[in-house]
């Protein structure tokens, strides 16, 4: 993967869960327990989000091109 | 625990599933294509005015899907727009009454009956597209004509609206009818039908919980089916507007064919 497609990939997921957690917490309270339940969905979707990451294989040019075949992109 | 705190504890979880679905669906698949196409343009190279135009045919207008017909082109426009101005007018409404309340949001005020208004007005166009798009399904299924058809995407997002209609129902229900409520369109006109049975209690918790979750599973199930080409299909449009990216793409092809094989002389 292109480096700059990488570092999209990153930073796109933790600014927005960053973002989710901020404006979570201006309704729910910092340090109240429902604000420690938003910062550990968040902290679950970011494990997944890591292991996701690591573990999707790098598809061929087919594979790709299918996919856009089927869904009708690119 | 209120029912916005359990939407907001599961909202990072449900942005998360749609995140790694664009991910795998399109980040690495759209890297593949890059890296066989010579990756990005420089800035310096982006012609701006093919990106506008791209952007105004294929996103405003949506001018490719009007070539397949004026049915597929209605209910494509009334989705797409219902879908984008309803979901401002959500951001707005979250903001402009539950973060920074001031007196026009306030339940019945000016502010407070423009932002029901336009909920309403796009929620009612995202209702007509979907219900085209529902009676294209039913009477276009087997033919060629449903190659472009999205019946369970239909079917999910339909969910989601009518549950948000039930919803706010229930909520003008509950209440006494107050001038300028008639703004609120759809909506109100669903609480005046549904007087009769008011006062809905724990039958509205329930349905704005249905609702919230359905729309926030709605947001994760983007990334993992046909409707990821929300962000592809105008993404890819809008790169191959760029001629330096065709080129980039087109050359290594060229190259390749015209490199001799091994063996040949």
């Amino acid at each position: 993967m292109p480096p700059a497609l990488r570092r999209f990939a990153w930073w796109s997921f933790f600014v927005t869960e960053a973002g989710l957690v901020a404006a979570a917490s201006a309704y729910v309270g910092v340090a109240t327990r429902d604000f420690w339940l938003v910062v550990a969905s968040a902290v679950v979707a970011a494990i997944a989000y890591v292991a996701a990451v690591l573990r999707t294989p790098a598809p061929d040019l087919g594979d790709a091109t299918a996919a856009s075949r089927r869904w009708f992109w690119l | 625990m209120t029912r916005m705190a359990v939407f907001w504890i599961l909202i990072p979880l449900f942005i998360g599933v749609l995140f790694i679905g664009l991910y795998r669906n399109l980040l690495a698949k759209l890297a593949v294509i890059f890296g066989a196409s010579g990756r990005f343009i420089p800035w310096r190279d982006v012609d701006a005015a093919a990106l506008g135009q791209a952007y105004a045919d294929e996103v405003v207008f949506q001018r490719r899907i009007r070539l397949r017909g004026r049915v597929p082109w209605t209910r494509h426009i009334l989705i797409s727009w219902g879908f984008s101005v309803l979901f401002v007018f959500d951001l707005l409404t979250a903001l402009l009454t539950k973060y920074l309340p001031s007196e026009p949001f306030l339940d019945g005020n000016v502010g407070w009956l423009f932002l029901k208004f336009g909920l309403n007005l796009s929620g009612m166009v995202l209702l007509a597209g979907l219900l085209i798009a529902l009676a294209r399904s039913v009477t276009t299924a087997g033919t060629e004509h449903a190659r472009f058809n999205d019946t369970p995407g239909t079917a999910f997002l339909l969910l989601v609206v009518v549950t948000g209609f039930v919803a706010q129902g229930m909520r003008f229900a509950n209440v006494p009818p107050q001038p300028g409520y008639g703004w609120a369109l759809l909506g109100y006109w669903m609480g005046e039908a549904m007087r009769a049975g008011a006062p809905y209690a724990g039958s509205h918790a329930f349905v704005w919980v249905t609702h919230a979750l359905l729309a926030s599973a709605f947001l994760a199930y983007l990334g993992w089916s046909r409707m990821i080409h929300v962000f592809a299909a105008p993404l890819g449009r809008i790169f191959y507007s760029q001629t330096a990216l065709r080129e980039a793409k087109v050359r290594p092809v060229m190259e390749g064919l015209l490199k001799p094989r091994a063996g040949s002389r």
